[in-house]
Parts: structure tokens; sequence; C-alpha cells
């Protein structure tokens, strides 16, 4: 991580052209930086790792992530390429669950990581920025829940297959 | 086919304002004023437990009063999802359609929310819920809770940040679950066979003869 850290009125001008920040005053975004911390990432390195707990969530600003995950039962790999202005680590925003994906810069990368408990005070306050975050929040919430459930009925409605990969497994 | 929802509820004409509006005046916060017993029991409730005695104010502004009779439908499974209740006083029951019948997953009583996944989700009932005894209960609309968020409340996103709790617990506690299964797959396969094999005799059972295979 050694790329030199943006100055304030950079990181204002990067939020205020970000769709989820649209309208919003510099006030509003600077209230919101006061509590964001910016980090960097060379190619290749992790942000953060499967079963890893988190405290925070990230805001991609400059480059581009990915985030992978392979689900049980059938392990297939999932990878999805994130870019500046798209959330991620969803786990850590609202509680400091661990993750279930690995977030890797795919090329030099800055982003904004938002400490949970911060962050929630911040709601509490009233930033109109932080609202704008839980709003799209919401919606990747609801997808989270929506893919695992998907999981879960794979795994239900298939019983014998999932019996049959059970034991396949368990097999040393 | 009638609504449930609109048909059978016995409206009081009154909203949570207008009740807000002829009670004893009192002093929110004030160092000299006893605790209001509503606002207690709201902030008692986990889905409010963030908001300060104002907010509660705000939030029973868009809420109405309704009671229910014993056995009355207040939610069916498949309709539309518009509404959340706090049960004030009284009991619920909450059913799913199974494939041998109706089965009772829940029953809840004062102080409980139900129906709360609507004012973010919306989309269908996923249960049944009817009234056990009559029952008095605070109904938030998702539309008005949708101004709320429009107008930039505070207290709608205190709420939201409980639902997204929720919501991150279903998606961890599930995640979890797969994650259990696969990691001992020594130790879970005959538990998960004799699942299997005790929801298959229960659906044969349950099937009338001339269609058991």
């Amino acid at each position: 991580m050694s790329q030199p850290t943006p100055s304030r009125a950079t990181l204002n001008a990067a939020l205020g052209r970000m769709r989820l920040f649209a309208g919003l005053s510099e006030e509003d975004l600077n209230i919101f930086l006061d509590i964001a911390e910016v980090r960097t990432a060379l190619p290749q390195e992790h942000l953060f790792d499967a079963g890893q707990p988190l405290d925070g969530g990230w805001l991609l600003l400059q480059g581009r992530v990915e985030i992978a995950e392979q689900p049980w039962p059938r392990r297939r790999l999932h990878r999805q390429v994130f870019s500046p202005g798209d959330l991620f680590g969803l786990p850590g925003f609202i509680k400091g669950w661990e993750s279930r994906r690995t977030a890797v810069a795919l090329e030099s990368t800055s982003a904004l990581y938002i400490e949970r408990r911060a962050f929630l005070r911040l709601i509490d306050s009233g930033s109109l920025a932080a609202f704008r975050i839980f709003d799209a929040l919401l919606d990747l919430y609801v997808q989270d829940v929506q893919s695992v459930n998907q999981l879960l009925d794979d795994i239900y409605s298939r019983p014998w297959e999932t019996l049959d990969l059970l034991r396949k497994h368990a097999q040393p | 086919m009638s609504d449930p929802e609109k048909k059978d509820r016995i409206p009081l004409h009154q909203s949570a304002g207008a009740m807000l509006a002829s009670r004893p005046r009192m002093e929110i916060g004030g160092a000299e004023a006893a605790p209001d017993p509503l606002i207690q029991f709201f902030t008692s409730i986990p889905l409010f437990s963030l908001l300060t005695a104002d907010e509660v104010l705000h939030l029973l502004r868009v809420c109405s009063i309704e009671t229910y009779k014993a056995g009355q439908t207040i939610f069916e499974e498949g309709r539309a999802a518009d509404s959340m209740l706090i049960i004030e006083r009284g009991e619920l029951e909450v059913t799913v359609r199974g494939t041998a019948g109706d089965v009772v997953v829940a029953h809840l009583g004062d102080g409980s929310v139900v129906g709360e996944m609507a004012l973010i989700v919306g989309g269908p009932r996923t249960a049944t819920v009817s009234a056990v005894t009559e029952t008095r209960a605070y109904r938030l609309d998702g539309r008005d809770f949708e101004n709320l968020r429009q107008q930039q409340s505070v207290a709608a996103y205190k709420i939201l940040r409980k639902l997204l709790e929720t919501l991150g617990e279903r998606a961890h506690n599930g995640a979890q679950r797969i994650q259990d299964l696969f990691d001992r797959p020594a130790d879970n396969a005959p538990h998960f066979e004799r699942t299997c094999r005790d929801l298959l005799d229960r659906i044969q059972r349950a099937l009338p003869p001339d269609e058991a295979p």
C-alpha cells in the first residue's frame, strides 16, 4: 500500500461525482469523509479474506476489486468485479460478521474504509451521505439473503443429491 | 375475492397521532417528566429500541390503531405485503400452507411485531396471520414508512438499521448452517439422511391413499 493519500478536496470531488451521493452538498460529504479512511492496495493485494470478521465496509474510489466466493454445495467459484462507486464488505457495515468472500485488488486501487461504529453514529446524527449508503445497502442485503436462500433451496430441495455429496466429501 | 387486510379490519377511525393529541400533555425528555408508558412500550421492542422519545412520537403520527376480532384474518399468505403491525394487546397466530394443510409456526403476543419486512422488501406475504383473541395493534403502512425515508427521518433510518441487522443475521445464519453441514460431512450425513427420510414419510402419510406412491 504505497500510493499517496488524496487531499480532502480531491476526495470530496470524487464522491460528488458518484451517483450514490448525487445532489449532496460538500458539507454533507465532508461529514462523511471525517469518519472514512483512505486505504490503497496494489494489484493482487487482498483487502480481506473469506472467514475474516469485518469491522467496517468499503467504498471503492479508484481501480477494480474482485470479490470471490466458493459456496457449498457445488463449490463453484463466483467472481464479481467492482468499480468505483461500489460498496463491498457488506457484513462489516452493520455487524462484525465474518466475510464469506475474499476481496482482491485487480489493479492499483484506492477505497474508503468505513468503520462500523462511526458509520452507525452518523446514521443516528442524520447524515445524508450515511442515509444514501443505507439505501444502497438495503438492496445489497436483500440480494444477499436471496442468494443464501437459493443455496439452502439447492441443498434441501434435492436432498438425495445433497446426501450423495455429503457421503462423497466424507470419504477419506 | 375479498381482501382480508382491508375488508375484515375494524377501523376505529382513530390514528395514533389523534390519540397522542388527546392525551395529557407530557414533557418529553424533561428532567421532571415521568417515563411515558407508550414510549416505554415502543422502545422496549427491539425494532424501535434505538428511537428517542421524540422519534417514537414522530413515528406514531403515521401509525393507525386497529382492533381485530378473535378469529379474524389479518394478513393472508400470498397477498401483497404492504404494512406491519405492532401488537399492543392480544394474541396472533402465524400459519403457513403446507402439503398436509396449514401449519402453525408462531404465536405472537403483546409487544411483538409482525410483517415488518413488508416495509423494505414488499412482495407477497409468506404466512397468514390471524387473531386468536381480540387484538389491538399499531399499524404502519409501507407507503408511510417510505415517505418518512424520503423526508430523511432519522427514526426511519434507525428502524431500517434494525431491519438490516435482521436481514444480515438471516444471511449469516443461513450461510453458517450450510457451512456447518459440509464442514463435518461424515458426522452430518447420517443425520441429514434421517431428516430426509422422516420428511418423506410425513409427506407420504399426508397424501390421500389414491395419491400415495
